[in-house]
């Protein structure tokens, strides 16, 4: 790796002072001459029909400018894909959780908005409401949406191979079934959005994972062209997947500015975080799965029941991705998959780093250890034995390329000297491991998975960097910045990066799926060669040498046997600028070679590359108080290749600090479908008290398509954690939890009833 | 988080605060610590006061001193004063450590023992901020039933402060101070099992601080579970203290409780245990069991009653490993 001179080298990310002194400005420090403050109301109530809404009071009071209700939009519905639109911007004649933005105000002060709120008058009729997806399915229940009568809007059937053949040739079958709770997001920014009204267009600031996503449905709900919007999106403080659809914070405050002509600006409160943004899909799931007596693994069949909410949002796209979750890791040539996207009462689901394969592997790696066990084998083997390889093509139809699946596990075994310690058993102590897989992109909703960028040097040798991509707080922008300064052969601070803004004209389908540093940064490092080519074009004639004789290393160009032949990149731009007129713009453009997946039977190799991770994780269980501790978690990933081992290390800790969460704490707790717990005090989210060891370790396995190799990584790290820490409990005290989360009440109950008496050690 | 307008008062005297309070109109102020509790509950919307009165200028009530056997803290000093001192850590251990418990280090630098003295009641149903309607007006909110306890006849909101269980075990007494003059309670007599007023105190007075003996000597320990680390009340915590003797028994034992009711808690059960028991003795589960067969805990922070008491029993048999010489 000796000649690569910006990546794969630990580098702080290049915003990281501005953050950490505050210098940083987000969203919510917006200020715009004229700007107003809009708030939003929301129900009360879980279920309800809208018979009125009296606004007149809310509107007489002093410093407010505008009262909107469903009734002042074009009440056209957005979501998903088309036929699983299902949600307004405002509700219009129905409420369906506690939290659904019902009307907005704008006004000259945050004090005046909330004054206004309290004035305005809804006439709710109440409705039977249902917060439990089997309640929701259940014949008479009561129903949702009219387009779902039995409140089931999604129902993904996959049916790889014959699972009937597979059971057969088993030599033993067994089922088990887990369940998983929902997790909210705890974005440290909330959602927040300023809007801009002015000659017919729309400009729009807002905290979003994808600025061309939003603006389609900004487009498709107040009803203006897609080029009359500009969406921005600022500095980011966290998504995790919550941030990537319109929320009532855009709209409102896109229809508020267009009603008043001024600017305004919805900021989200934390409570509006936790009850009306969106949550990880609770799931019921039960997996049958047949396997031989060495191991190897023969069929599986599956069902997940998920917990949709009042609306679909991702949740069509979430319940495929955890169906075809189940056939990618492991070599299995029989896979069948029942998906239920249940309608109920409660927040809506959304994306959530992990995307439904969380919940499904937490099963899956749950139930691994579960056969491990009964066939008296290691963990760490029946996974070895089963996984998949480069150059398989699984039954589902994705085509492995570069995989280091095995490599994590083995690093993570020597790592955490898991075969001593699996020796050395400690009564209350105990090691678990779990593994995954994850796409570096995902081809499901568009027909295209692409990315585009602009590379621009300036006079100075800077160079303007312009991506699609959105930075939303991974550190993505220093990513990319690393990999146009390596292709263009100049030092990293030369690159500025313009981002995220769709008046600039290169686009990018957003920050998810794990897709940015392999579309955005493939197109980069397209752009940067074009630059860099054109560049190059110019001084072989010049110099009257061949070109590909020219090379570029931190800004110094040189030519391979010419000694006399030597130009700094800066001088060599303004020369071409200024006496030539030749302005040098790299354009980049990349779609993933993927296939689009059939939503119908989910075949279909979805990702241009597959990422792997392994972690294991040690808990310490405190026998009377049913305590964990986690005391260490050492993870492996295959990233293809580490374009910046910081970074990695970064996500790696973040993602597994989320993933303990929710393996330990982390619950919505509720009551008739109001979210009881909607703070930082009561959701208990792990504080850095809580953060055990981390070691994290890349394992390059230097993909073919990648950018320098490298594949997606950000959101393949939770995955594993929560089925380690579970594995490791069972270790610990021979006991097999299979609800999340697993707190210390849940641990006690276990360690109880298992001695059938009060003392539990 | 906004706030609504209020007034700001930070008298530097105790005669300036009683001029202060004197001339505010009733219920129209709320006395500030270090804000910790109350700026939130302002943001939940919970409190609206016309004035908060500031407390951390007035040099009287940021003291820890001697006064003869006992020792006086000021209500104003801060919670990581309180836990530094090496005064409090040499004589009250189980202060120093219930204080060195509360919320985070950011909290504790603002926070004030005065304040966790006086934190008010918490539960889910109270503690946040809803559209209106959400829940029918409890007690606590000027309604007319409990959301915790079905059918209760009054507020079961939870006491969860972390010192005044401390200070119970070490029969602290609680001064109380106003425009007419002073006067000193017994601070297991300060506190009401009542989640709307859980704290006896007259309109127009504070707390001025805490004095504690320092004779008899007394050994002590505080401990609590909690889910996190930091940031949390606790879900139990238990404070115990006893008189130093040579005889290696417990001798008038002091047992109390937070996170229990509506009050911090002496535990008359398990005092009645300890007495005159050898401190080496282990105390089973059957018999911590027994001694706390009538507390009858209620459902909060989604944690069961049942599991609740268990976790005092756990407190009670660690703490006492705790104070074996």
């Amino acid at each position: 790796m000796a000649h690569y001179s910006v990546i794969g080298r630990r580098t702080p990310r290049t915003d990281a002072p501005e953050i950490v002194t505050g210098e940083a400005k987000y969203t919510v420090d917006i200020v715009l001459p004229g700007m107003l403050r809009g708030r939003i109301l929301r129900s009360p109530l879980p279920h309800a029909r809208i018979a009125a809404i009296h606004a007149e009071k809310a509107g007489a009071v002093r410093g407010v400018l505008a009262v909107i209700t469903g009734a002042d939009t074009l009440k056209q519905k957005y979501g998903y894909r088309a036929s699983n639109y299902d949600e307004y911007g405002l509700a219009v004649g129905k409420v369906r959780y506690v939290g659904e933005q019902v009307a907005a105000v704008a006004a000259v002060d945050e004090d005046a908005a909330e004054e206004a709120l309290s004035l305005i008058e809804v006439e709710y009729e109440e409705l039977p409401a249902v917060f439990s997806p089997e309640e929701a399915m259940r014949e008479g229940a009561p129903v949702i949406h009219d387009e779902a009568p039995n409140n089931v809007s999604y129902a993904p059937r996959f049916h790889w191979g014959n699972v009937e053949e597979g059971f057969a040739a088993s030599d033993c079958v067994r089922e088990d079934t887990f369940v998983t709770q929902a997790q909210i997001h705890c974005s440290m920014e909330p959602h927040a959005a300023v809007a801009e009204f002015a000659g017919g267009r729309l400009t729009l600031w807002s905290t979003t994972q994808g600025p061309y996503a939003l603006r389609k449905d900004l487009a498709l709900t107040i009803g203006l062209a897609e080029g009359n919007i500009r969406v921005i999106k600022p500095r980011m403080g966290g998504g995790f997947g919550g941030k990537r659809e319109m929320f009532a914070s855009d709209f409102c405050a896109a229809l508020l500015a267009m009603k008043t002509g001024r600017p305004v600006k919805i900021v989200y409160s934390r409570t509006e975080e936790f009850i009306a943004s969106r949550q990880r899909h609770p799931m019921v799931i039960t997996i049958r799965t047949g396997y031989a007596k060495d191991g190897t693994l023969r069929a599986k069949d599956c069902t997940v029941i998920a917990d949709g909410g009042a609306y679909n949002s991702r949740g069509p796209g979430i319940l495929s991705y955890a169906g075809a979750s189940l056939a990618s890791l492991y070599r299995i040539p029989h896979v069948r998959y029942a998906g239920y996207h249940v309608y109920t009462n409660n927040p809506v689901g959304g994306a959530f780093r992990g995307y439904g394969s969380l919940q499904v592997r937490f099963a899956d790696e749950s139930q691994m250890d579960l056969i491990a066990e009964e066939l008296g084998m290691d963990p760490l083997d029946v996974r070895l034995k089963n996984v998949v390889e480069s150059g398989d093509t699984t039954a589902s139809g994705k085509k492995i390329t570069s995989c280091g699946i095995k490599e994590c596990l083995l690093k993570v075994a020597e790592e955490s000297g898991w075969h001593q310690k699996r020796r050395k058993k400690q009564y209350g102590r105990g090691i678990g491991i779990a593994c995954n897989d994850y796409v570096s992109a995902l081809r499901s909703l568009y027909e295209y998975d692409s990315s585009s960028a602009l590379v621009r040097p300036n006079e100075d040798g800077t160079v303007d960097f312009f991506t699609g991509a959105s930075d939303i707080g991974q550190g993505s922008d220093t990513t990319l910045a690393q990999i146009v300064a390596e292709e263009l052969g100049v030092l990293l601070e030369k690159i500025n990066v313009v981002a995220a803004d769709t008046r600039m004209g290169v686009m990018d389908l957003g920050s998810y799926a794990s897709r940015v540093t392999f579309v955005a940064g493939n197109a980069a490092k397209k752009a940067a060669a074009d630059a860099r080519q054109q560049l190059f074009q110019h001084l072989a004639r010049r110099w009257s040498v061949p070109q590909e004789k020219i090379s570029c290393r931190e800004g110094a160009i040189s030519v391979r046997g010419r000694d006399d032949l030597f130009l700094s990149f800066a001088e060599a731009i303004a020369q071409l600028l200024r006496k030539e007129g030749v302005f040098v713009v790299g354009r980049g453009y990349y779609d993933a070679p993927s296939e689009m997946v059939d939503y119908r039977t989910g075949y279909g190799n979805s990702s241009p590359a597959y990422s792997y991770g392994a972690q294991v994780a040690e808990v310490e269980v405190d026998m009377k108080t049913g305590q964990v501790k986690v005391l260490q978690v050492v993870a492996a990933s295959d990233c293809g290749r580490a374009i910046n081992p910081m970074a990695l290390e970064g996500q790696a800790e973040g993602a597994i600090v989320c993933g303990l969460g929710m393996a330990l704490a982390e619950d919505r707790l509720s009551e008739g479908g109001r979210t009881m717990n909607p703070t930082f005090l009561e959701y208990k989210v792990p504080t850095s008290g809580e953060a055990p060891v981390i070691r994290s370790y890349p394992i390059e396995t230097i993909d073919p398509e990648g950018p320098f190799g490298a594949k997606g990584v950000c959101e393949g790290f939770q995955v594993p954690t929560a089925p380690a820490v579970a594995n490791a409990l069972f270790d610990a005290t021979g006991i097999r939890f299979t609800e999340l989360p697993i707190t210390s009440e849940v641990v006690w109950r276990a360690l109880k009833s298992r001695k059938g008496g009060g003392d539990a050690s | 988080m906004h706030l609504k307008p209020f007034a700001y008062h930070r008298p530097l005297s105790l005669a300036g605060l009683w001029d202060i309070m004197d001339k505010a109109p009733s219920g129209g102020f709320i006395l500030l610590g270090g804000g910790t509790d109350v700026l939130p509950r302002m943001g939940q919307r919970l409190l609206a006061p016309a004035a908060l009165i500031g407390l951390k200028n007035i040099a009287e009530l940021k003291v820890i001193e001697r006064e003869g056997d006992d020792v006086f803290i000021g209500a104003a000093s801060a919670l990581q004063h309180v836990r530094e001192s090496e005064l409090v850590s040499r004589l009250f251990p189980a202060l120093a450590q219930a204080a060195a418990r509360v919320g985070s280090p950011q909290l504790r630098h603002m926070g004030t023992i005065g304040g966790n003295l006086c934190l008010d009641t918490r539960c889910l149903y109270y503690n946040q901020r809803q559209g209106p309607g959400a829940f029918p007006r409890c007690y606590k909110k000027g309604g007319d039933r409990c959301h915790v306890v079905k059918g209760g006849k009054r507020c079961y909101a939870l006491f969860s402060a972390d010192t005044p269980a401390a200070l119970l075990a070490l029969d602290a007494r609680v001064c109380i101070g106003g425009a007419a003059g002073k006067r000193e309670a017994p601070l297991n007599e300060f506190y009401r099992d009542d989640g709307i007023r859980s704290r006896d105190i007259g309109e127009k007075e504070i707390v001025l601080g805490i004095k504690i003996p320092g004779k008899p000597v007394r050994v002590s320990a505080y401990l609590r579970f909690s889910t996190r680390a930091a940031i949390d009340f606790p879900l139990a915590g238990l404070a115990v203290s006893v008189e130093k003797s040579r005889s290696g028994a417990f001798v008038n034992p002091r047992v109390a409780a937070t996170g229990i009711c509506s009050r911090p808690l002496r535990l008359a059960g398990l005092e009645t245990l300890l007495a005159g028991r050898d401190v080496r003795r282990e105390i089973t589960e059957e018999e911590w069991g027994d001694a706390l067969k009538e507390l009858r805990p209620v459902r909060h922070q989604g944690i069961s009653p049942a599991y609740r008491k268990y976790l005092f029993g756990v407190l009670m048999q660690r703490a006492r490993a705790r104070l074996v010489p």
